[in-house]
């Protein structure tokens, strides 16, 4: 694996030169890069109506929390941290509340208050309902007696401090980032995923313009910790101040981190896309990018991860996106375990909207209840939501127009793997490789009989998996 | 409300619509040679195949509002239209829309399971069965139907009046109106010409089958020694333009990858140039899009042995035993 990593290393120094964004070649350019596709192109993909504009004028605002019952989550799928809270016990901002064991980031206090109960409750996008600590908030937000802690010196203290500081990917996946630190094994890059592919969303894009000192000078410490020689941003192209606000961050701190423009095309940051966009590097599937010596993180992540590492500050709160119809869209930094009706109320949102999507209107769902809380993967609350999406409609058949095929971003044909998946062919499934799906719902979305696509190869991918 | 910038429409329905406005143009420059027998057999065409495809949605037990809804019996029932002779009898459109809905769509398990072209099919059972009663039908050079009044026709195709016999009926009508001439220009060609390119720009139908077929068409005349004037004439002959635009690019009967579908459209074109040439059958069209559409499968696989994701190796494709994998 470390020949293939070198070589790919020498590879990467040639497109350096040419950072020229996919959509200004010219015409010639264009015919060519169909003969001989560069290693850093990728076929397929959508042009989604980006929605962006709606929130991404005005600046992250904070929430208070006031005298609210907050439910923190413990739980993320099978990971969940130990509760180490008695009912009625007082705990204050940023002390601990629940505990993991070597893989399991810890859960921290977003605010104030007083332990109600541990018990059940509906986060924003999980389906069933999950451990939590469900808080009475003192309305004081006061933090707990932060110790002063230098900057982590070596990785494995980087990793103990993530995983005590309960950081997770904040991009939608919520790996947790200790294990993604431990197991990059001599990283030779760094690429910060800024792409924000799907509509709506604009939490990752106020980030970068309004924190970007903090994200360069996190990058770097990264990078010089963990001896990563090339770092870079991928932004996509429809972010252009985003670009900005960290390209003069990144030469005011005279670093050598790149910002490099992504397409503006969904699924732009999806990983294996934005490695390949950003380092012509092949994630194959079933690796992990520390395989292929990539270190990959989102941007949210890369700024609470700045916060713990420089200021002790655990993950209790996130930059969440308020936006559809509402009166007041925009972003909040929002305490975890904040319960998703109050945030109705904040936003203003429309009484007369049926659906709240919870995520992107892409890869996002539909808010489970109506009692769900805030967690750490939630990005964005879409409201009166069925104004916007294309209303479900029922599946017809398959007439093998293959718009799939041609929008696949992994160039697979799903078409065929649907009537497969339909069989129950799990020969088949695994020839036509189902496990390189990265469930981006292109498909679905594109295709004129409302073939539940993603949705199947999902339920067929639970199948397969032994 | 769609969340995707593309001018394509997103809908099966719309898209169906869309293929029967563009068959529109076609139709009415054909009508306006041939007169009225051909919007009386539009109308036959479309009413059987209506009435077929909700008896079958009815027996197969499926929804018949939801099954008719998407349109494609209204497709299917102008494609055939057009695709039979004229002038003939009901009893013959009527066994074609039988075969092109019932044994070839739904005996193969609905919209989007059948091999062949439907159309095609229907139209391939009542060449191979009634070859002597079909032929000679009014070609392009003398559209002499364009005489007959809507009542004349409807003997005719009732067959209750005696058949019109060609020579007789030329003597007596056609060059007494002076339409006998031998150059009468394939109008409708242009319309389906327009409305397949309209498709195309829509991406409804990929383009590079009509391509593929026009060109290796023309390019096996030119080799077979014809002048280039000859070879462009010929690709308007027959149904030439319209098999082309509307049914060869049938999504459901054609590959499924660019270079697949450019042979698709090759080999129909090598075929019907071949049967118009040595076969019985005066257009080839038919048994040349029966034939390729039976090669579909072939072509996606050979396709997929060919392409590969841009990620890891090629998908193992188990055709030349474990070596496929190591490549």
């Amino acid at each position: 694996m470390s020949s293939h990593s070198l070589q790919s290393v020498e590879r990467i120094q040639l497109p350096l030169r040419a950072q020229r964004q996919p959509q200004q070649k010219p015409f010639w350019r264009r015919l060519l890069a169909i003969a001989a596709p560069s290693p850093r192109s990728w076929h397929g993909g959508l042009k989604l109506r980006g929605y962006k504009q709606l929130s991404n004028a005005t600046p992250i605002a904070p929430v208070a929390v006031g005298h609210l019952q907050l439910a923190i989550p413990l739980q993320r799928g099978r990971r969940c941290a130990q509760a180490c809270v008695e009912p009625g016990q007082y705990v204050r901002k940023g002390e601990v509340i629940g505990i993991g064991d070597g893989n399991i980031p810890w859960v921290h206090a977003s605010t104030s208050g007083t332990v109600a109960q541990v018990g059940l409750a509906f986060a924003a996008d999980s389906a069933e309902q999950v451990m939590a600590v469900i808080l009475n908030a003192d309305g004081l937000d006061e933090w707990i007696e932060r110790p002063v802690l230098g900057a982590p010196q070596t990785p494995e203290a980087l990793v103990e401090r993530a995983l005590q500081m309960g950081i997770v990917g904040l991009g939608g996946a919520g790996f947790p980032t200790a294990l993604k630190l431990a197991g990059a094994q001599q990283p030779d890059l760094l690429l910060i995923n800024g792409a924000e592919c799907e509509p709506f969303l604009t939490c990752d894009d106020r980030l970068m313009r309004e924190r970007a000192e903090a994200l360069i000078e996190t990058a770097d410490y990264l990078a010089s910790l963990l001896g990563i020689s090339l770092t870079r941003f991928g932004i996509e192209t429809n972010k252009p101040e985003a670009m900005t606000a960290l390209r003069a961050a990144a030469r005011q701190a005279r670093t050598r981190v790149e910002i490099c423009p992504l397409p503006a095309r969904y699924p732009a940051g999806g990983q294996p896309l934005m490695i390949k966009s950003l380092s012509g590097r092949n994630l194959a599937p079933g690796t992990l990018p520390a395989d292929i010596g990539v270190l990959a993180l989102n941007v949210a992540t890369l700024y609470a991860l700045g916060r713990a590492v420089f200021h002790a500050e655990p993950l209790i709160s996130r930059v969440l996106t308020l936006t559809g119809g509402c009166e007041h869209p925009g972003n909040v930094e929002v305490p975890l375990g904040y319960p998703v009706s109050e945030l109705r109320k904040i936003a203003g949102a429309d009484p007369a909207g049926q659906l709240t999507q919870v995520g992107g209107p892409m890869m996002g769902q539909p808010l489970p209840d109506p009692a769900a809380v805030i967690s750490k993967t939630s990005s964005c609350l879409i409201f009166a939501a069925e104004r916007y999406l294309p209303a479900a409609e029922p599946a017809g058949s398959c007439i093998r127009c293959t718009r799939c095929v041609d929008v696949c971003p992994m160039s697979l044909r799903p078409l065929d793997l649907y009537s497969a998946a339909e069989r129950k062919d799990h020969a088949t499934l695994q020839t036509l490789r189902l496990d390189a799906c990265i469930e981006c719902g292109s498909c679905s979305s594109t295709c004129p009989s409302n073939l539940p696509l993603r949705e199947r190869f999902r339920q067929s991918k639970t199948e397969l998996r032994p | 409300m769609s969340l995707i910038h593309s001018p394509a429409p997103q809908r099966l329905r719309t898209l169906m619509l869309l293929v029967s406005l563009c068959l529109l143009p076609g139709t009415v420059l054909y009508a306006w040679q041939f007169g009225v027998v051909v919007w009386l057999q539009t109308f036959w065409c479309v009413l059987l195949a209506l009435g077929f495809e909700a008896g079958l949605l009815r027996l197969r037990g499926r929804n018949v509002r939801e099954g008719l809804s998407d349109l494609s019996w209204l497709v299917l029932g102008l494609i055939l239209a057009r695709a039979l002779p004229l002038l003939v009898p009901l009893w013959m459109i009527a066994l074609a829309s039988f075969a092109a809905v019932v044994l070839c769509k739904h005996g193969s398990g609905g919209l989007g399971r059948n091999r062949l072209n439907p159309a095609m099919v229907g139209l391939g059972i009542i060449a191979i069965c009634f070859y002597q009663l079909l032929y000679p039908a009014p070609s392009n050079h003398a559209p002499w139907t364009l005489a007959l009044s809507a009542e004349q026709v409807l003997l005719q195709q009732l067959q209750l009046a005696p058949r019109l016999a060609f020579d007789a009926f030329a003597g007596a009508t056609q060059l007494t109106l002076d339409q006998f001439n031998p150059i009468t220009p394939n109008l409708s060609g242009l319309g389906y010409i327009a409305g397949g390119l309209v498709l195309g720009v829509l991406k409804v139908i990929r383009i590079e089958i009509p391509l593929a077929m026009l060109a290796s068409a023309a390019l096996l005349c030119l080799a077979t020694g014809h002048s280039p004037q000859e070879s462009l004439y010929n690709l308007s002959l027959g149904g030439f333009l319209f098999t082309a635009f509307f049914i060869a690019t049938d999504p459901v009967t054609s590959p499924d990858t660019p270079a697949g579908r450019v042979l698709f459209g090759a080999i129909i074109g090598l075929l019907t140039e071949l049967i118009r040439e040595f076969g019985l059958y005066a257009d080839g069209l038919c048994f040349a899009v029966l034939a390729a559409n039976l090669l579909v499968p072939q072509i996606d696989r050979l396709a997929l042995c060919i392409q590969r994701p841009w990620y890891g190796e090629r998908p193992a494709l188990k055709l030349h035993g474990t070596g496929a994998v190591s490549g």
